[in-house]
């Protein structure tokens, strides 16, 4: 049997404008095993991010089920799922990466110290995490004295420092320039394949596709292709049912 | 101002204090903590100084208010008390005959023999509470400035026994020196400065008096100090015996004036003690005994009860206290004291009267008339409880009719700090995306408020005290302008400071803390993506999945 990390199925979202209603996700199912690398892929609107949101409990799902190492995360309440992000998940999102207020080594700290790890633990570890991503001499800087890339990799450390068994990322090379976006794919593959961490990304460009173990296509909120041979759009009646089922 | 809303100040300051400071120790060891959420809640201040200054304006509103209030409160108080302090001076109570004989002239104190002041001397002798008591007559009259042609219609003639001022100090020249009422020659005597601006009148003047068709001259030998026995009003003042010679009442006297031990304010702390003594002293034992069985009924205590509210703070406690004594057994000094004191007697009077009960109020006035051979009246006392209630009126007024302001305070906090969460609002994303509970934002956004509101509540507090002194200087010109003599002297309390800063603090703090909860609620996507907020938190439930359905736009 496989070792899923992530496994979901029947996945449901639909957004309301007040005027009109968006079905972001048209019963997505995703499994990823511990330890791989999948960059989910497709055209704007399809819904890549919202897809990871739902799958990393950021987002609530309108039916489906999501299990994350087992744990059925949107039957958590709120704090408890709050501690469960802080402990075992990372984040790494394109635009507003960091919280401008504290130093590189504050904002890699935050998730410990959230989930009560001591202030001294907590340094010790965010030191150790910048100094695998070659930011040590940066660690008292703010955001804003940082370069892109700079922050990027802040924002990669900060990801790792709870030793998570997953990696979330959202376009994590989406405003960086290609030499800076190489360097950060080069430091997710290596981390990937060091630590052996789970990472799910999204992402636009096809060099991080390339280098990760599976690609998974979607559009229009369906999953197209999964990288393992299944997916695909269903029909209309398929649709229906499964909305149905969803209790729609 | 002692009292505001029937509590204490202090009582009301030691409250505020301690909320006040077991909020900010239950925030400083939630600091402790949570220090990167401090660094959160704090940092961000000095890097916006212009839209923190307005913040802490915006904030300071509710406090500024309460400032002034107690600032107004505190100020009228204390002159009102400074007024009756300069007024009475020595003086705490004032006795005077309560019957009237057959050559007492209409509208002035009626007289008694010499030797009741003697009388009363010999009791009181072994009682310490008193220091000083003198006889005195006390009449107005015309009188005219001869020199300047100004004259005073209503000029109190004081005649006091110049041997007896132990315990009333002695009187002062405007120019400092003291004066002895033994130095005045016949036809010689001191006025105070009161009567001077009112006569334009100076040492070496002539004054006229008007009294019964003779015109008697007094050359003004210097002009003292008004207060205590040189009285607040336009006082021409001489000996004794030649007062009672002038108004033809040789071996009579109209009051007897009284001085409590202490200063000028610790004395009128021993006035309910010493005007018990002498109105017990002065009340026949077998009238009281009749009016305690005629009042003793239950709709007069009814009738009492219910007149109770109306009453002024501390009549209402004399009121609730004849009650009791009322339904006791024995007749007790404290209700023959209380009968015998003319307030009550008022209260009693008006209450037998509303309620139509006719034949005990004829009943009960015939029984006051011979309950008392002389009225004691607590002038100081009685004076500074009115400043006192004064003083708490004016909170309240105020207080009552700034609570619109307060409220829109209050609201232009919630706006403020919805304002300020708006505008971090994807930075708490992020903060919850990576772990933080809501209440780490709660914590951060309180703290922040916090420093404000610290800040705030200072300035808020000097800012409604300035306000409070500025109405003060706007009402002396208003007096000023009417030819009063009154005005307020600005005084502030350091216990005003301190509840208008802890109240200004608490109200700020705690809409702070609501707010800070209200502004915790948030998706998270939604803030980490700067969308609105109605559209990830709606879904879909009670439509067929293929109305208006469409493909997300940007939601990739």
């Amino acid at each position: 049997m496989e070792d899923l990390i992530v496994a979901a199925g029947g996945i449901n979202k639909t957004y309301d404008t007040g005027t009109v209603k968006v079905h972001a996700l048209r019963g997505v199912e995703l499994n990823v095993t511990r330890g791989e690398m999948v960059a989910i892929m497709g055209p704007s609107g399809c819904g890549k991010t919202t897809l990871l949101n739902c799958l990393s409990g950021l987002d609530e799902i309108d039916s489906g089920e999501v299990l994350i190492d087992g744990v059925v995360l949107h039957e958590m309440p709120d704090d408890e799922r709050s501690d469960y992000r802080a402990r075992r998940m990372g984040f790494v999102f394109q635009l507003y990466n960091l919280l401008p207020v504290l130093t590189a080594v504050e904002n890699v700290e935050m998730p410990l110290l959230v989930s009560g790890v001591g202030a001294a633990e907590a340094r010790r570890r965010a030191m150790e995490m910048l100094e695998l991503v070659g930011l040590t001499e940066r660690a008292h800087h703010i955001p804003g004295q940082l370069s892109g890339g700079q922050r990027q990799r802040v924002t990669i450390a900060r990801s790792l420092v709870n030793q998570p068994a997953i990696v979330w990322a959202d376009e994590p090379t989406g405003d960086l320039d290609s030499e800076t976006a190489g360097e950060i794919i080069d430091l997710l593959v290596k981390l990937n394949r060091t630590n052996g961490q789970s990472f799910v990304l999204v992402t636009h460009a096809l060099e991080i596709g390339e280098r990760a173990h599976r690609i998974v296509r979607m559009r229009d909120g369906l999953i197209l292709d999964d990288g393992n041979g299944s997916g695909g759009i269903p029909t209309l009646a398929e649709e229906v049912v499964s909305s149905e089922q969803a209790g729609e | 101002m002692e009292e505001i809303f029937g509590l204490s100040m202090n009582v009301l300051m030691m409250v505020v204090l301690a909320i006040f400071l077991a909020a900010m120790a239950v925030l400083a060891a939630l600091a402790w903590r949570n220090r990167i959420m401090l660094k959160m809640g704090l940092r961000p201040i000095p890097r916006r100084p212009g839209q923190t200054v307005l913040i802490i304006i915006g904030v300071m509103l509710s406090t500024v208010i309460i400032s002034a209030a107690f600032g107004t409160s505190d100020t009228i108080s204390f002159s009102i008390r400074n007024e009756v302090l300069k007024s009475l001076k020595t003086i705490d109570e004032l006795i005077i005959p309560a019957r009237a004989e057959g050559d007492d002239s209409f509208g002035s104190a009626p007289y008694v023999p010499y030797r009741r002041f003697e009388e009363l001397q010999a009791e009181l002798a072994d009682f310490e509470e008193i220091d000083g008591l003198i006889p005195q007559i006390g009449e107005s009259v015309p009188a005219v400035n001869l020199r300047t042609s100004q004259s005073e219609g209503f000029m109190r003639v004081a005649g006091v026994a110049p041997d007896l001022l132990e315990g009333f100090g002695t009187f002062r020249l405007v120019s400092g020196e003291d004066v002895r009422l033994e130095d005045l020659l016949d036809g010689e005597a001191y006025i105070n400065d009161k009567a001077a601006e009112e006569l334009e009148a100076v040492a070496g003047d002539e004054l006229r008096l008007f009294i019964d068709g003779q015109t008697p001259t007094f050359k003004v030998k210097g002009v003292v100090e008004r207060g205590g026995l040189a009285g607040r009003d336009s006082t021409l003042i001489v000996p004794l015996a030649r007062a009672q010679r002038l108004f033809g009442r040789v071996g009579e006297i109209n009051s007897i004036v009284v001085s409590n031990r202490g200063d000028v304010l610790e004395g009128a702390e021993l006035s309910e003690q010493v005007a018990r003594k002498l109105r017990v002293l002065y009340t026949d034992r077998g009238v009281a005994s009749q009016l305690k069985g005629l009042l003793n009924q239950e709709e007069v205590l009814e009738a009492l009860e219910r007149e109770e509210s109306s009453l002024a703070e501390h009549i209402q406690k004399d009121v609730s206290q004849l009650r009791e004594e009322l339904q006791g057994a024995e007749l007790s000094d404290e209700l023959i004291s209380l009968l015998a004191d003319q307030d009550i007697v008022n209260v009693v009077f008006d209450v037998l009267e509303e309620n139509e009960l006719k034949e005990l109020d004829r009943e009960a006035r015939t029984l006051f008339d011979d309950l008392v051979e002389f009225r004691v009246m607590e002038f100081k006392r009685r004076f500074l409880d009115e400043a006192d209630e004064a003083g708490s009126f004016a909170t309240t007024f105020f207080m009552v009719f700034s609570l619109f302001s307060i409220a829109v305070g209050i609201l232009l906090i919630f706006l403020i700090f919805f304002m300020l969460a708006s505008t971090r609002r994807s930075e708490m994303g992020m903060a919850r995306a990576v772990g933080a509970k809501r209440q780490h934002l709660v914590q951060m956004f309180t703290f922040e408020g916090t420093a404000y509101s610290l800040v705030s509540a200072a300035a808020g507090v000097v800012l409604g005290l300035a306000v409070s002194a500025g109405m003060v200087v706007i009402i002396n010109r208003l007096f000023a302008s009417f030819e009063e003599d009154f005005q307020m002297s600005i005084h502030f309390e350091p216990r005003t400071v301190i509840v208008s800063y802890c109240v200004g603090m608490i109200i700020t703090f705690a809409t702070v803390a609501v707010s800070s909860y209200r502004v915790s609620r948030l998706n998270i996507v939604a803030a980490v993506r700067g969308l609105p907020e109605a559209i990830v938190l709606a879904r879909i439930h009670r439509r067929t999945p293929m109305e208006g359905v469409r493909t997300a736009e940007g939601g990739g």
